[in-house]
């Protein structure tokens, strides 16, 4: 007598149907509650969302700095240009480096006028007191150890006066970039919990709402399966919407910086475009958000409904 | 004849140290109409809570079917309310949803093919004579309409059990009459039932056999 009969997958999928197409009713009678739930959550999901893909950025743009990183060989005086481009060839027979060039004392006289903006100072100077450069590029991935080995190598030279590569601050900008990149990953992890608990709110009020239907579903013989079915759909939609409304914060918030960072970086000589939310991250993400929502309704269910009993 | 419902020495004690029942032995057979019948407060409805695992019995054995549903895990008890029939005084129907949906509701539950309930649903409603209201909604109908919508939904399982609880306690005289012929009716098709009442001049006239239970305990059985 306390058998079942087993459900046809047929009448599985469809009684899953109705129960999806009944939460998407109830949501979007609720009206004003609902939105707001869900545009709370989709901005909790926003913040770290928004702030990850600008970190993605940074780490990106560090990545390409540290490719562009050169070492300056400050040449003496004694040393003429033919023998200086003798020395760079020598350099560049080096594996370490991938490419190099020869600036001339008047080279860099130019340069240095160029852009220090001092035209009319320099002009008063007597003579040039600009050292002659090589400038070399080492290879991409290649290790601080084997550089910084390179370098003394060089510094030995007596041909070069002074050697130059300043790849402390690339390293600071890591340290700092990784620091920034744990602190959303906290921050995620917070918010994450937030949207939980929105919806495990959320979910509660329902059930209380509902606590009659419950009752009359337990009379008459609902398994907890099919009671708690409505509220894991209905938690898992609100997770869904608010990762919909995540997506469209975070790329009308890129789309806002990349016009005031366009500029910006033009006036540092650079053309700069922002890399924006990939399909496969927001698509991620309006996954998570599902199961955060669904996860948020599971707890309330898993709380709530038990305490309703026929008596 | 075989017993579709034993009850053996059964009591109820409340937390409160209100004695409800006391060792109550009885047996319904299979294909039997029953009525219970007792004062306000004599354990009627406790007993059939009892039946309907709304509330467990403090001693004694419950035997439905061939089984003993005292010791039922939590995890069974849905499955074996599905198989039994149970109607409340006050209905229990659900407002936001149509007559159809309410009747439909435990097929939905146990799973039925979305063909087979809309057959067996309107065969529910038929008998009880609201073919036709299927699309109104509980609040639209009188309450003897209600009630017999909770009868259909209880009908649509096709249960072998059906337990009521004062099921014409806020109905006329004359609509009373009608459920009782119904159930009447549905006792001709095999189906056993037991029924807590306190309207003495309908059951009389019914002419079925009569438990009656007195502050907790047996008084009579004929």
């Amino acid at each position: 007598m306390s058998t079942s009969p087993a459900l046809s997958p047929h009448a599985w999928l469809q009684a899953h149907l109705d129960v999806a197409r009944d939460s998407w009713r109830r949501l979007h009678g609720n009206g004003a509650g609902s939105l707001l739930t869900v545009l709370m959550m989709g901005c909790a999901l926003a913040l770290p969302g928004s702030l990850f893909v600008m970190s993605q950025n940074a780490a990106q743009a560090s990545q390409s700095w540290q490719q562009q990183f050169s070492v300056s060989l400050y040449l003496s005086d004694t040393i003429s240009a033919d023998q200086g481009r003798a020395l760079l060839d020598g350099l560049l027979k080096n594996p370490l480096i991938s490419r190099g060039e020869y600036l001339s004392k008047a080279d860099a006289l130019q340069e240095f006028r160029q852009y220090s903006g001092l035209g009319e100072a320099l002009d008063q100077l007597e003579d040039n007191p600009l050292p002659a450069v090589l400038i070399v590029w080492p290879r991409a991935g290649t290790s601080r150890t084997a550089l910084e080995n390179w370098l003394d190598e060089q510094r030995a030279r007596p041909e070069i006066r002074l050697a130059q590569a300043d790849v402390d601050w690339l390293e600071r900008l890591q340290a700092l970039l990784n620091f920034g990149q744990t602190l959303i990953q906290l921050m995620g992890i917070l918010l994450s919990l937030t949207v939980v608990l929105v919806v495990a709110n959320s979910i509660r009020l329902e059930i209380t709402n509902r606590r009659q239907e419950i009752l009359v579903m337990k009379l008459i013989g609902a398994p907890d399966g099919f009671i708690q079915r409505p509220f894991l759909y209905s938690g898992t939609l609100h997770g869904f919407l608010s990762g919909v409304v995540a997506c469209g914060s975070i790329l009308a918030i890129l789309a806002r910086l990349e016009d005031q960072l366009v500029p910006l970086a033009a006036s540092y000589g650079r053309s700069f475009e922002l890399q924006g939310l990939s399909l496969q991250q927001a698509l991620s993400l309006i996954g998570g958000a599902s199961l955060l929502g669904w996860t948020g309704a599971w707890h309330s269910v898993w709380r709530h409904l038990k305490e309703i009993e026929p008596e | 004849m075989s017993e579709i419902l034993q009850l053996a020495q059964v009591s109820k004690r409340y937390a409160t140290g209100q004695i409800a029942l006391s060792s109550v032995s009885l047996s319904l057979a299979e294909g039997e109409m029953a009525f219970l019948t007792g004062h306000s407060g004599a354990g009627k409805s406790t007993l059939l809570k009892l039946i309907a695992l709304i509330e467990k019995p403090s001693r004694g054995q419950i035997i439905v079917n061939g089984t003993n549903i005292v010791r039922l895990p939590r995890s069974h008890i849905p499955y074996y309310r599905q198989n039994i029939g149970i109607i409340f005084q006050n209905v229990q129907l659900l407002h936001d949803r149509d007559v159809f949906d309410n009747v439909a509701l435990p097929l939905l539950i146990q799973g039925f093919n979305p063909r087979d309930i809309g057959k067996r649903v309107r065969a529910a409603l038929d008998t009880v004579g609201l073919l036709g209201t299927e699309r109104k909604r509980p609040v639209q109908l009188s309450g003897g309409e209600q009630q017999r919508v909770g009868i259909a939904r209880a009908l649509v399982k096709r249960p072998r059990l059906i337990l009521a609880d004062e099921p014409t306690g806020n109905l006329d005289p004359e609509l009373s009459q009608d459920i009782m012929r119904l159930f009447n009716r549905f006792n001709e098709l095999g189906v056993s039932l037991l029924i807590a009442s306190h309207d003495i001049a309908l059951i009389t006239r019914m002419n079925k056999r009569r438990i009656s239970l007195s502050h907790g305990q047996l008084e009579g059985d004929a």
